[in-house]
């Protein structure tokens, strides 16, 4: 198991590189083409000396040709050093630590959530299937699948608006640090649940079908036949029997959906103002401060990997059938 | 088109095959595999409905200078976030045919010292709703030079029918949806948007497509470093969050574009993406092909490499492609849709569906003049179209389903 996993992990080294490589490629292009240039925020600062801005210019081996410069820049990457946001004026690997640790608050209640509803929803729509209430869901299912999940994230910020139930986006309300420690989680979690919400409601539509599906596909199966014909209550048949072996699937999805959060967020992070990784990725862009736009892709990519193989270990851990090869 | 015709020219081979095989002259119930394909998608229901509000989108943003009263940057300073006009017939029990009556903004200040606009409707001063009117001119279908718009407001006049004459203030407009920020007509501005919103997606699957299906299928004829080299670079893009990939090669956009420029640029951008992922769908299907007997066959006698990938293996697939094509438009749609949303895509003072709901961003404009959300509905309706029109072509295209 360990050996797989450090095994994974060497794998992704050169996906990483070239994934990196990609990214400094873009950064490169908008230099060139946008004439973005990367020190273009600290000059704008008054108390920046000429000096300092020559020095920085030496340090990212700006005038130097694009493979030295990346191999400088990998250089620093690898041993911790992502560079300094100017616009932000603080290193980059602070600033991305923060923002990661608000986009797993988000991605974590979502996914929560998701699983909670769309689980339960799945296996009670597959026992009544054909009902009035298993159509009722799967057209609304259907709906929510195609629905833009930026449009979704302004109709619930309209809501909180109106109704005045839910704060306007953001993460936490004026005053926040004064608050104790359980006011503060209260604060932080009436924030989350509107982007909970608009994250959940489209992934719990896809979830809870596939869920559906898969139960649809058990229950026809010989030994849930068996199973009744031995005389077992129906409940038993079910939970025991049927629902173990129609999760095992599912179970690979929750590795993707990891990933998949982090993407998905950004946008509904954007909207709500919520102060994670995309949100912060948006600002960068917007403000040519390049080597946060470096730092954010690479990170982000190496979330969505990472995701990918908590997937497949997940799967080995549910389904004994799935030996991982080291 | 009769479905006669239809049956006649594109009779497949394998139908062919088998009446010649079941001798001439009796054709008992001959249809091709591909009029089975249509009948199948006529007998979806939702396909249909898909197709129907396809056409009626593609339709209004084709006639969209016809169709619109304004032109798509024509605005009033003071009209902006006027409520969508509301047309009357009777005047004080009177007929009158359609008309609608002036409206006058007034602004005042709240106690919280929050400026709000509060709307006077003024009965004295009428404006007729008129039809082909002459307005900005412009050329229908991109040719021929017209003036001429479906519908438009009238000069204001009294009760009576005489004309008025506005001392102060400028004539009312007609807003079937409301106006912008900016004064600007609502309804005109999503049907020009339409036309960049509903064109990005077609047109970056056609870029985006070719060259998925040559990369994938290189990487998966030849095998090897070639393979590899292709398969790397894919998984790269891959692996890249795709709004975090859209915002930073929105970053590689110069500033100065023009308007066009900056259309092609966007669908460039959402081409570079998108190729990847294609490119790794179709190598797999092509390394299965690859085994095939008739792939064998034409190796053997000598033809080569790329002409077998264009000439057999890609035809083999057209079907899964238009499929998967129809399925994986509204994906560029929303790209698009995000990039103008963000400020980044479309720029004004061009219009599209996306930069229009920019707008909305600003909640407080939005509760008080919700008609700022309708481009978010033109967006969903367009999704939806797509889908269902999609889900009919698989389900027509896909045999086994039927049987």
């Amino acid at each position: 198991m360990l050996r797989y996993v450090l095994k994974r992990f060497i794998q992704m080294i050169p996906l990483l590189l070239i994934i990196s490589f990609v990214a400094f490629g873009i950064i490169r292009v908008a230099e060139v083409f946008a004439n973005a240039d990367p020190l273009a925020q600290l000059a704008m600062n008054p108390s920046i000396t000429e000096e300092t801005l020559n020095r920085e210019r030496e340090r990212l081996a700006l005038d130097k040709p694009f493979l030295v410069r990346y191999t400088v820049w990998l250089k620093n990457f690898v041993t911790g050093n992502m560079g300094e946001s100017y616009a932000y004026k603080a290193p980059v690997s602070t600033l991305i630590a923060s923002r990661l640790s608000n986009t797993v608050i988000l991605g974590l209640s979502t996914l929560i959530f998701t699983w909670l509803i769309a689980l339960p929803l799945g296996i009670y729509l597959a026992v009544r299937q054909y009902s009035f209430i298993d159509q009722f869901f799967s057209s609304i299912s259907y709906f929510f699948m195609g629905f833009p999940d930026f449009f979704l994230a302004i109709i619930f910020l309209l809501l909180a608006a109106v109704t005045g139930w839910f704060p306007i986006g953001g993460m936490t309300s004026t005053g926040y640090a004064e608050m104790s420690t359980m006011g503060k989680a209260i604060n932080v979690g009436h924030h989350l649940i509107l982007p909970t919400l608009t994250l959940s409601l489209i992934s719990i539509a896809s979830l809870q079908r596939r869920m559906r599906a898969n139960m649809l596909d058990i229950l026809g199966e010989e030994y849930i036949k068996t199973a009744r014909a031995k005389g077992l209550s129906e409940r038993k048949v079910i939970y025991k029997h049927a629902v173990r072996n129609a999760i095992n699937p599912i179970i690979t999805l929750l590795g993707f959906e990891i990933a998949g959060l982090i993407s998905g967020a950004a946008f509904v992070e954007i909207i709500f103002n919520w102060p994670g990784l995309g949100n912060m990725m948006l600002q960068a862009v917007l403000g040519t401060d390049l080597n946060l736009v470096m730092a954010g892709l690479v990170i982000s990519s190496f979330m969505l990997l990472l995701g990918n193989l908590i997937a497949d270990l997940l799967l080995a851990a549910v389904d004994p059938r799935i030996k991982l090869e080291a | 088109m009769s479905s006669r015709s239809l049956d006649m020219d594109i009779i497949d081979s394998q139908a062919a095959g088998a009446s010649t095989g079941a001798g001439t002259g009796q054709l008992p119930k001959m249809t091709s595999t591909r009029a089975k394909i249509l009948k199948r998608f006529l007998r979806h229901r939702l396909a249909l409905l898909g197709l129907f509000i396809l056409a009626v989108l593609y339709l209004s943003a084709i006639f969209a200078d016809f169709l619109s009263p304004y032109g798509v940057s024509s605005g009033v300073i003071n009209h902006s976030h006027f409520p969508p006009t509301r047309i009357h017939l009777f005047h004080e029990g009177e007929f009158k045919g359609p008309f609608f009556y002036h409206v006058r903004k007034r602004m005042s200040f709240g106690e919280d010292g929050i400026p709000s606009q509060t709307l006077v409707r003024d009965r004295s001063i009428l404006y007729p709703v008129t039809f082909f009117p002459k307005g900005e001119p412009y050329k229908l279908l991109f040719v021929i030079p017209m003036e001429r718009h479906l519908f438009g407001a009238g000069a204001p006049q009294a009760a009576d029918g005489t004309p008025l004459t506005l001392s102060s203030e400028k004539p009312n407009r007609i807003y079937i949806w409301g106006s912008d920020i900016q004064g600007r007509d609502l309804f005109s501005r999503l049907l020009f948007g339409g036309r960049i919103s509903l064109t990005v997606g077609i047109m970056a699957i056609l870029i985006s497509y070719p060259i998925g299906l040559l990369m994938g299928g290189i990487a998966g004829y030849f095998g090897g470093w070639v393979d590899t080299a292709i398969m790397r670079l894919v998984e790269a893009i891959i692996a890249f969050p795709s709004l975090y990939l859209l915002l930073t090669l929105s970053a590689t956009l110069p500033k100065g574009l023009t308007s066009i420029q900056r259309y092609l640029a966007v669908i460039a951008i959402l081409s570079f993406i998108g190729w990847a992922g294609q490119a790794r769908i179709y190598r797999g299907q092509v390394l299965s092909l690859r085994q095939m007997e008739y792939i064998e066959a034409a190796r053997s006698v000598g033809m080569k490499d790329i002409p077998i990938i264009v000439k057999h293996i890609i035809p083999q697939m057209s079907s899964w492609i238009i499929v998967s094509a129809t399925i994986s438009i509204p994906a560029y749609t929303l790209g698009e849709a995000a990039l103008s949303f963000l400020g980044l895509g479309i720029q004004d003072p061009e219009s599209s569906w996306g930069l229009m709901l920019k707008e909305a961003q600003n909640i407080v404009a939005v509760k008080q003049s919700p008609w700022l959300l309708i481009p978010g509905f033109a967006i969903v309706v367009t999704v939806f179209g797509f889908n269902f029109f999609g889900d009919g072509l698989r389900d027509a295209f896909d045999a086994k389903k039927q049987v």
